[in-house]
């Protein structure tokens, strides 16, 4: 399924999101491209159904790439994005439906949704995050909460407010970004692999962090794992 | 529609909790079917499965059987069945094998009713994570069967909170303690509510206790 999370902090985002697909041949591959920068400022992520996201969040990129002067804003990145989003998913239906016109129930009741996170800096001069999904025809509707989850959040979005305080840092937001990938993927069988993870900030625009770095952000986080059980046991026994 | 539930083995009986409607009198025993020590609850998109199931608890080949046969029974009956199961519905049947022991079997439409075993515990309906990560948690504390009522209300807080609520499903809480050789005991409303503010303190203190351990970290 996936677990894409976007935090707002308070000098950029951080964005994440997990790299296993499920119902392929052999049950799942942790092979998913689900996690693209589009521009300097703006990256975007897909979950729900492997096949039309993918090719979504591809279209989508490829379409910036050679036509960088018709996207100065954000706002005409997702004008663009729910179109594409709506053709690859009307070809993905089509390309799928059963000699007698119906769909396969996995797709039918199938989910595919998009989060465009970034840095709106010729329009608005704010940090923004995008949601959408084929429930809403692909409308990308913008998110003004400090963070958001989709797909598999349900974990994520009980333990978030444990770790986050107001006014945390994108340094800060990586760990968290991080502990919260690390636990729903130990709990959550759709979701799991490598973890990929980006900032937007000002200064830099959108970085995806190396492999390595994400690494060592996993190690760092395991004390704090381990400070949540601690914590827990003194819960149950003191209260 | 029952949203989840969660079954536990402890002290060889059966702990089970689901959610319930405190606005719905006897809300959960709808999905919730018991035949003599033992039952079957659903879970996802249990309603229209309801008397199909129901016809099970007066059917005499199945009353007087192990829970793993119990489980068998039904799976056969619910393939044979002319009607097609919706798209999601799932059941666990909790009870006592032939030599007294207490298990838990589970069935889903999804795989075709095959009977899967689980132990010490399973978490079925809505995303199973949540629970997951509680029990890998809380069931390194030493359970007995008074914990493992605390920790099925605790992840039924959890639930009504972060999941249920939010989607305008059903809240609250109802548990039932399956015991050999006795009918299924409900937890009366009184102490539900009693255990659930001893509980929501639990959960409170959790923040604190967390800050507490970062603290430390950051020295």
């Amino acid at each position: 399924m996936t677990l894409a999370i976007v935090l707002r902090c308070i000098d950029g985002l951080v964005m994440a999101s997990d790299s296993r697909v499920t119902g392929v041949a052999r049950g799942s591959a942790d092979i998913s491209e689900k996690f693209l920068q589009v521009n300097r400022d703006v990256g975007i992520m897909t979950y729900g159904l492997a096949i039309p996201g993918s090719r979504g969040i591809r279209a989508l990129v490829e379409d910036v790439r050679d036509h960088p002067g018709n996207f100065p804003l954000i706002s005409t990145i997702t004008t663009r994005a729910e179109t594409l989003c709506q053709q690859v998913y009307q070809e993905f239906l089509n390309q799928n439906r059963l000699p007698n016109g119906t769909l396969p129930p996995d797709i039918a009741n199938g989910i595919v949704g998009y989060v465009i996170g970034g840095y709106d800096g010729n329009e608005t001069a704010r940090f923004v995050i995008y949601g959408c999904s084929n429930q809403g025809n692909f409308h990308f509707e913008e998110q003004l909460g400090t963070y958001f989850m989709a797909a598999q959040w349900h974990l994520a979005s009980w333990l978030l407010p444990f770790f986050e305080y107001p006014g945390m840092s994108i340094d800060y937001g990586l760990g968290v970004c991080v502990l919260l990938m690390v636990l729903t993927s130990t709990f959550e069988p759709t979701v799991g692999g490598p973890i990929h993870i980006a900032t937007v900030s000002v200064e830099e625009g959108f970085t995806l962090l190396p492999e390595g770095q994400v690494a060592n952000l996993v190690r760092e986080v395991q004390p704090l794992l381990l400070a949540m059980k601690r914590a827990w046991h003194d819960a149950w026994y003191v209260a | 529609m029952a949203s989840v539930l969660i079954a536990q083995i402890v002290e060889n009986t059966v702990v089970i909790w689901t959610d319930a409607n405190p606005a719905v009198p006897n809300y959960a025993r709808q999905n919730f079917i018991e035949i003599g020590s033992q039952c079957i609850v659903m879970h996802d998109d249990f309603l229209p499965w309801v008397s199909i199931t129901q016809r099970f608890s007066t059917d005499p080949t199945l009353m007087a059987l192990p829970v793993d046969e119990l489980a068998n029974g039904i799976s056969q009956r619910l393939q044979n069945l002319a009607t097609a199961p919706p798209n999601r519905v799932g059941h666990i049947v909790a009870g006592f094998t032939r030599n007294g022991s207490a298990a838990i079997m589970g069935l889903h439409s999804i795989n075709r009713f095959v009977p899967t075993r689980y132990f010490p515990s399973v978490c079925a309906g809505l995303p199973v994570s949540i629970w997951a990560y509680l029990a890998s948690i809380l069931q390194t504390i030493p359970v007995n069967r008074d914990n493992a009522m605390d920790m099925c209300l605790i992840a039924g807080l959890v639930y009504s909170r972060v999941v249920l609520s939010p989607m305008g499903l059903p809240a609250g809480s109802a548990i039932a303690i399956l015991s050999p050789g006795q009918n299924p005991y409900w937890m009366s409303d009184a102490e539900i509510t009693q255990r659930q503010t001893h509980n929501n303190r639990r959960l409170h203190s959790l923040q604190g206790h967390l800050i507490n351990q970062l603290q430390e970290l950051s020295k």
